[in-house]
This record gives C-alpha cells, structure tokens and sequence, in this order.
C-alpha cells in the first residue's frame, strides 16, 4: 500500500528537475540509518532465530553443533506438536470468523451513521486499543468467572442450576481475543464501507434487490478489501497471542505462544523454541500471502 | 410474501441486538474493572456486596515504581523511533533509493512478522552478543527499548508517509521559484505539512511500548518489571485486587487523554488512513 504512495511521490516531472534530482539523491542517504537498524536488529535476529532451529539439542540450553531438520521433522509428525499447531490455527480462524461476523453490522452502522451517537461509539471503539491486553483481560474476570455477572445472569434467569464455567478454558481464551481484535477489524471494515456509495444500494434497491441481495451483491463485495485485511491482522495477532491465552485461558489452553514461551523461559530448550516461532512466522506469512491474493480487488 | 416479511423483520431484529452488542461487549470488561475497584468482596464475585475505597490506598509502590518504568521505557522508545524514522520516512517518500522495492518491505516486514517472534529472536540473538562480545542487552532497558523499536517503526513510517500521499509538490516548487532555499523550504512548508503524521506515529508508538508484554516479557530484567509485565505476573501468581485499583486509574488517564485527543484530531482519518 505504501509502497504505492512512494511511487506516486517520487514520479516528479517538472522545469526544477534537477535541483530536484540532485536533492532527491541527498534525502536518499536519510534512509541509511533506518535501514541498518532493521538490519542488524529484525533480520539478523530472526537469521539467527532461523539457524537456531536447524540444529538439533535439548533442554537447560543445550545445543548440538551440527546442522539438521530434525526438530522440524519432529514438529511435523508427532501428534502433540501437530495438536498445538492445529489448535492454534483453529484458535486464529475461530477468533477472526466471529470478529468477523461481530463486527459487520456494526461497522456498516457507525460508516452511515451521522447523527450525535457517532462519536461516542467511535470512541468506545478506540479506546481498548489504548489499554494493554492484560488490564482488559483482568476486567474479565468479575464478568466470567465463577460468581461472575454472566452466571449471575445465567443464574436468576434459570437457565441453569450451577454456574457454568466461562474462564480459565477455551472459551476464556477465546472471549478475551476477540474483546482484544474486535476494534481493529471494526476500523478497518468503517474505513472501507465509508467509502461506498449509498447510491449504489439505493440503485439496487430501486432495481428491486431484497435487502440479502444489497447486502450479497454489493456491500460484501466492495467491501472485500477491508474485510480481508481485517481478518488477516485478527488470525495472524490470535495464532501468536501469548497473554491473553495465558491469563483467560488458565493452564488449560497450549497454543504456539504459550509453548514457544514454556521451550524458552522454563525448559531452556532453545533450538524447539525457536522452530516454533519460525513455524509460528511461516504460518503467519502463509497467511499474508492468500489474504493479498483474496484482497485484489476483482476489476 | 407473508414469510418474506416475517423473516425480513427477524433479520432486521438480529442485526439490531448485534449492533447493540458490540459497543456492550467491548466495554463490559471496563465495567468489571471498575466495579472490581469498588467492591469490598474483590474481583471474583461480581454485583459488590459493598462498597470500599479500600484498594485505591493500598496500591503498592512496586506498581508505581513499574508504572514508571513502563513511562521512560515508552519515552525512549518513541524518541529513537522518531530519530530513526522521521528521515526513513522521508527517504522512501521524496529519494531515490537503489532497490527502492526491497528497501519498502524490509521497512514493512516487522508488521508480518509476529510480535513474539521478534522478542524471542532479539532475546536469543542478544544471548549470543552477550556470549561472543560480552554485552548484555537481556536484562537491560536497551534491550527492551531497541526491540519495541523494531514492531513500532513500520506504523509510524506508514503514517508519515501517507501524509506525504496529499503532498502537493507544487507548494515545494512554489517556495523555490519565490527564492526559498531547499532547507528554508523543508522546515517551512514540508515539516509543517507532515507533522500530524509524525504526531500520529509517535502516538501508535507510545501506546504500543507503554502497553507490551511480550517483548518486555522475554528481555526485560524479572527483577525491575514494567507495568504491563508486573500485572502480568501478578495474575498468574498472586493476586492482589489492589491492581484493579490501579488499572482503573490507568483506563481513566487514557479514557480522557483519548477524549482530549479527539477534540484536537480527527481520530477516525488518524486511525484509517494506511
């Protein structure tokens, strides 16, 4: 995206072309240090991370000196490992699909909306994004838990006898991400389907479409691109979430982070550590890549 | 037909109650805190039995000392992002950069690259520094600060440099042909036009250092937490209600430093635009 931005700044045809020129090779050197820093500070990192995980070793930080993928073919064929990478991935879709869904109506209202409600909403929108993940999941718990507000609820209302366990599960966990993604989702579909005309739906309407159909053939549609990156941002933070699992999900839930974060901290196993977050990152990556084949838009 | 309408009023229904889900849903942990705060019998049964300022004057001082930490650790993780970015940003938007395509996704790539891949990568990597030259950036607010600087650099490039994407350059061209000279037409026309994109860099930056566990989780001392670390550890290990005192605190600095920023800015252009 921004790299379109550069190219549409930098394509300059003008009577100061060369002063320009000349400049422009002077602002050229401004981006020298930036670019060492990403150098020696994310891709050395993740280069070592890489080397790491293509040796062989085992726990209290021992390392083998020659190279092998053994850890990556553990990885791929023993069952526990293949359960982790599963749950995680199922984790992430499930997490993105309800934001998703969740986050549809409401984003197509605060687009059109125009009256005073409109900030108000837009505020409680932004405002979790400014609070760690770890203050939000701690508000949580008097909702969820045991003698919480929703089994309270659950309660009085009879729809059953015992309180039903909403916290330190799967459920937990996942209540949590979602509280956390839901905001970015929401901006990014505000942003796309602010941009449709109303006109084109009235059109439809006019031509006789039912609203499934408005909804079918022309929102969903155009707003395909903020849909799909929304998603991608929501599946790739949920797959490598590690506090909001952790705290919500009690010792119950083992997903990558957590696991990566248990190889790391507390077993020193370092080499299947650092295999886990590259297959962490691949699996993020392979995210990316069908997200920009799914957002083109289709003219 | 009489189906139709029967189902098109359901959907109608539905969709409403989602909507007024939303905006419930994502402020219902908010009230549990507060309510939290408040409640004599603590965070676990919810509508409080009674009501106490109790946890308020009982926050312990580590939580202050790490609310500290955490501030500087933000402090300086913004300024080096906006030391090394302010000119990146710049180079992409106005240079001519040799390999200009590579040098663009090497400066995107930290945002597809999962935060606690970065962290475990800068911790073992600066395992290895400690080990071939004797420098411990574990354990050490460097550490902290240089890898928050890495996930935080990429969002504020793509704020400056999308308020480069409603440049007109004629105004550059303007002030040289009125006889400006190239640095009179940087600090006069240029950084004013960008600065809200550099303001908005720094925020997203701020917030993203002051509220990170993972890096901080991974590199950090254990014995001088930040904030978000130390809350952290006190979930999983002992609870202590005195820190909803505090997060209440914390949501209602943010509630109202958010509430003064959309007065001055419009959040919404700040947050959407990429």
């Amino acid at each position: 995206m921004s790299q379109d931005v550069v190219l549409s700044t930098s394509a300059i045809g003008s009577a100061t072309t060369r002063t320009r020129l000349s400049s422009a090779s002077k602002v050229s050197w401004l981006a020298l240090p930036g670019v060492l820093f990403l150098t020696v500070f994310f891709v050395a990192p993740l280069c070592y991370l890489l080397a790491l995980s293509m040796h062989g070793g085992g726990s209290m930080g021992r390392v083998d000196p020659q190279w092998s993928l053994v850890n990556y073919q553990r990885f791929l064929s023993d069952h526990y490992y293949l359960g982790i990478l599963w749950d995680t991935g199922v984790f992430g879709a499930l997490t993105a699909l309800i934001c998703a869904i969740f986050a549809f109506p409401f984003s197509y209202k605060l687009a059109r909306m125009r009256t005073k409600w409109r900030t108000p909403l837009l505020f409680i929108t932004v405002l979790p994004l400014l609070i760690s993940a770890v203050i939000r999941n701690l508000g949580w718990i008097p909702i969820l838990s045991e003698r919480g507000m929703l089994n309270q609820i659950v309660l009085a209302a009879g729809l059953r006898n015992e309180p039903l366990q909403w916290i330190y599960n799967y459920t937990g966990a996942l209540i949590g991400m979602v509280h956390v993604e839901l905001p970015f989702m929401v901006l990014m579909l505000v942003a796309v389907i602010r941009k449709i005309d109303p006109a084109l739906e009235e059109a439809a309407i006019n031509l006789g479409a039912t609203p499934w159909q408005v909804f079918r053939r022309v929102i969903l549609p155009l707003s395909r691109p903020g849909l799909v990156a929304g998603t991608l941002i929501v599946f790739m933070a949920a797959i490598s979430a590690l506090v909001t699992p952790a705290i919500l999900g009690g010792k119950r839930v083992m997903l990558m982070a957590l696991y990566i974060d248990q190889q790391m901290r507390a077993l020193l196993n370092y080499p299947v550590g650092a295999t886990a977050a590259i297959l962490t990152m691949a699996a993020a990556l392979a995210a990316m890549l069908l997200a920009m084949k799914l957002g083109r838009s289709r003219t | 037909m009489r189906f139709d309408v029967v189902s098109s009023y359901a959907l109608r229904c539905v969709l409403n109650i989602a909507i007024c889900a939303v905006p419930l849903f994502l402020v219902l942990p908010f009230l549990g805190i507060v309510s939290a705060s408040f409640s004599r019998t603590g965070a676990l049964a919810f509508p409080p039995s009674d009501w106490t300022l109790h946890w308020y004057q009982s926050i312990p001082e580590p939580y202050f000392d790490a609310l500290r930490y955490s501030l500087s650790l933000g402090a300086w993780t913004t300024a080096v992002v906006t030391v090394l970015g302010v000119p990146l940003s710049l180079a992409l938007a106005r240079g001519r950069l040799p390999g200009s395509a590579a040098i663009n996704s090497l400066c995107i790539a930290p945002l597809g690259v999962p935060t606690i891949v970065i962290a475990v990568a800068g911790f073992k990597f600066a395992m290895w520094i400690a080990d071939s030259w004797g420098y411990d950036l574990n354990g050490n607010s460097a550490g902290i600060v240089l890898m928050q600087v890495v996930f935080t650099l990429p969002l504020l490039l793509r704020s400056v440099i999308a308020s480069f994407a409603h440049y007109d350059n004629t105004l550059d061209e303007a002030a040289l042909n009125l006889g400006a000279t190239p640095w009179q037409v940087f600090w006069r026309v240029t950084v004013p036009l960008i600065v809200p994109g550099i303001v908005a860099g720094m925020l997203f930056a701020f917030v993203l250092s002051f509220d990170d566990v993972v890096v901080a989780w991974f590199m950090g001392d254990p014995g001088e937490p930040t904030l978000p670390v130390k809350l952290f550890t006190a979930m999983e290990v002992e609870f202590d209600n005195a820190i909803t005192a505090l997060s209440t605190l914390i949501v209602a600095i943010w509630a109202v430093v958010l509430f003064l920023l959309s007065r001055f800015f419009q959040l919404e252009r700040m947050l959407t635009r990429r």
